[in-house]
């Protein structure tokens, strides 16, 4: 099991890092949740450890989520505050445009369905039909047609948001 | 899924040419999809816009990956999952010695509570206010070859000594100190004669000469004030050597009055061969005087029987003070073998 799993820390820990930030969209953040699923996935020893990681990852993505929403409410309430925060400093222009670039797919994603965003980002993680409907309820046969439609409606919702963003700059 | 493939009409589902780009389906059902599609333009067309659309959206996704930043070694992780456990093992067992407190705790003061309430033959007996009219010098202590604890710290200890030995592993377990008295306890119930009249001839002339005073009364010295309750743990033998008591008889009770800055008061009850309860109290004179009654300052009376039954002598020594109150006629005999000797420390 030791074994196993160090082995799968090697060939897994980038996707799950990867899969964490496209739901909690902090790096720092992430890489933490992602070594805490390992970290318990030590102590629990699961039977199928990849399908279970990325099931333990979507769950403190989720307490990540609401925790968030949590943050975000205190902040609402200190904008009446009336301190000037400081500002933060300009980043590079590459770096403005990653941001603008992570900005639409972003945006992009939060026009799917939570099903469908889910599917599409445990696809995205590596995990075959068989897990993702494991771990989502869903019938594998089913997998296919919603990864089908989410794909579909994420490049459509990203040249959406791309066009309306071009048409805001001209 | 095989419908498609026998129906000219039909074509290949986009689904499952999803599944089929990702490697979902079975060998059997490649077979038969890549036989579709070597003779349907139309599908082998859906299947390269699939194919952009399923690239497209791992680059669009791509785009949105955390930075690279090289992952911690595994020994890292297990180390933290170590640290963890350890944490866990040291909550459960903080726990569990919670736990067991708690449980000593309420364990003892079931049992005390249920002893305390068991009619004690010298408590129960009401004290008399009056003071004793005749008391007398019988002799010397160094006639009784006795030495009294004077310092406050060796009465301290003398107390921990007691403890320590009720909890030595050889013996039964010691019934646990009554908490609720021990905290509660006050200064202000203890009655400490600041102007105590010492007698010239026993202390100013020389203080170590323990005085001896037999004071026949018709009562027992009521215990006032809280008394810390300490039965010992077998009625045969005393549980410390040095603790002023009559070597020989059971232990019936053993009380501590903790004092604050002037020593502890013991209180030690023994069972005499007739039934009846011989007491000895031990601590700071002007305490254990005010128990008894006694008045330091009648050294000069001289008579050393009483037919009320009962009796108490005080063996003084400067500012520590020995009361033995017992039956008049066993009284005599016993004295002698009181022990009051210098703890040894």
């Amino acid at each position: 099991m030791g074994d196993e799993l160090e082995e799968l820390y090697r060939t897994t820990y980038a996707t799950v890092v990867r899969f964490l930030y496209r739901k909690v969209w902090d790096a720092d953040r992430a890489h933490d949740l992602a070594q805490e699923v390992f970290i318990r996935a030590m102590a629990h020893r699961p039977e199928k450890p990849r399908a279970w990681l990325f099931a333990v990852a979507a769950n403190l993505a989720r307490d990540e989520a609401r925790a968030a929403v949590r943050r975000k409410r205190h902040l609402t309430l200190l904008k009446d505050d009336p301190v000037t925060l400081p500002t933060a400093p300009i980043p590079a222009d590459q770096a403005v445009e990653d941001d603008e670039r992570r900005a639409r797919v972003d945006e992009a994603l939060a026009t799917l369905t939570k099903r469908d965003r889910e599917v599409l980002l445990l696809w995205d993680a590596g995990l075959s039909y068989p897990e993702i409907a494991a771990q989502t309820g869903l019938a594998v046969g089913a997998v296919g047609t919603t990864l089908a439609r989410a794909r579909k409606r994420l490049v459509d919702a990203y040249d959406r948001v791309e066009q309306e963003r071009r048409a805001a700059h001209s | 899924m095989t419908v498609w493939n026998k129906s000219a009409v039909r074509h290949i589902p986009e689904e499952e040419l999803h599944a089929y780009l990702d490697q979902a389906l079975s060998r059997s059902q490649c077979v038969e999809i890549e036989r579709h599609l070597a003779r349907c333009q139309r599908c082998q067309d859906t299947r390269d816009e699939i194919a952009g659309l399923r690239d497209r959206t791992t680059e669009l996704l791509a785009r949105v990956g955390p930075p690279p930043i090289l992952p911690p070694a595994f020994e890292v992780l297990k180390t933290r999952h170590a640290e963890r456990l350890r944490q866990r093992w040291r909550w459960i067992s903080n726990s569990a010695w919670a736990a067991s407190l708690v449980g000593a705790v309420a364990f003892g003061w079931l049992i005390d509570r249920r002893t305390h309430h068991q009619p004690s033959p010298i408590v129960a007996r009401p004290a008399s206010p009056t003071r004793p009219e005749q008391s007398a010098v019988l002799s010397p202590a160094a006639a009784f070859g006795i030495s009294i604890p004077t310092s406050h710290d060796e009465s301290v200890r003398s107390e921990a000594r007691l403890r320590r030995t009720r909890t030595s592993p050889d013996e039964p377990v010691a019934v646990p100190v009554r908490y609720a008295q021990a905290v509660t306890t006050r200064t202000d119930t203890f009655r400490e004669p600041t102007a105590l009249p010492q007698p010239a001839s026993a202390v100013s002339s020389n203080a170590d000469v323990p005085t001896l005073m037999a004071q026949p009364v018709g009562r027992d010295p009521g215990l006032k004030g809280l008394w810390r309750t300490i039965l010992p743990d077998s009625g045969t033998s005393p549980p410390d050597a040095n603790l002023p008591l009559v070597p020989g008889l059971p232990v019936v009770q053993l009380r501590v009055q903790p004092g604050l800055g002037n020593g502890d008061v013991t209180a030690v009850d023994q069972m005499l061969e007739t039934g009846e309860v011989i007491r000895t109290i031990a601590g700071p004179a002007g305490r254990v005087g005010s128990l008894v009654d006694a008045d330091p300052s009648a050294v000069s009376a001289t008579d050393t029987q009483t037919d009320a039954g009962r009796m108490t002598v005080t063996i003084r020594q400067g500012d520590r003070m020995v009361a033995v109150t017992g039956p008049s006629q066993a009284l005599g005999s016993l004295l002698s073998r009181v022990n009051v000797r210098k703890p040894r420390y």
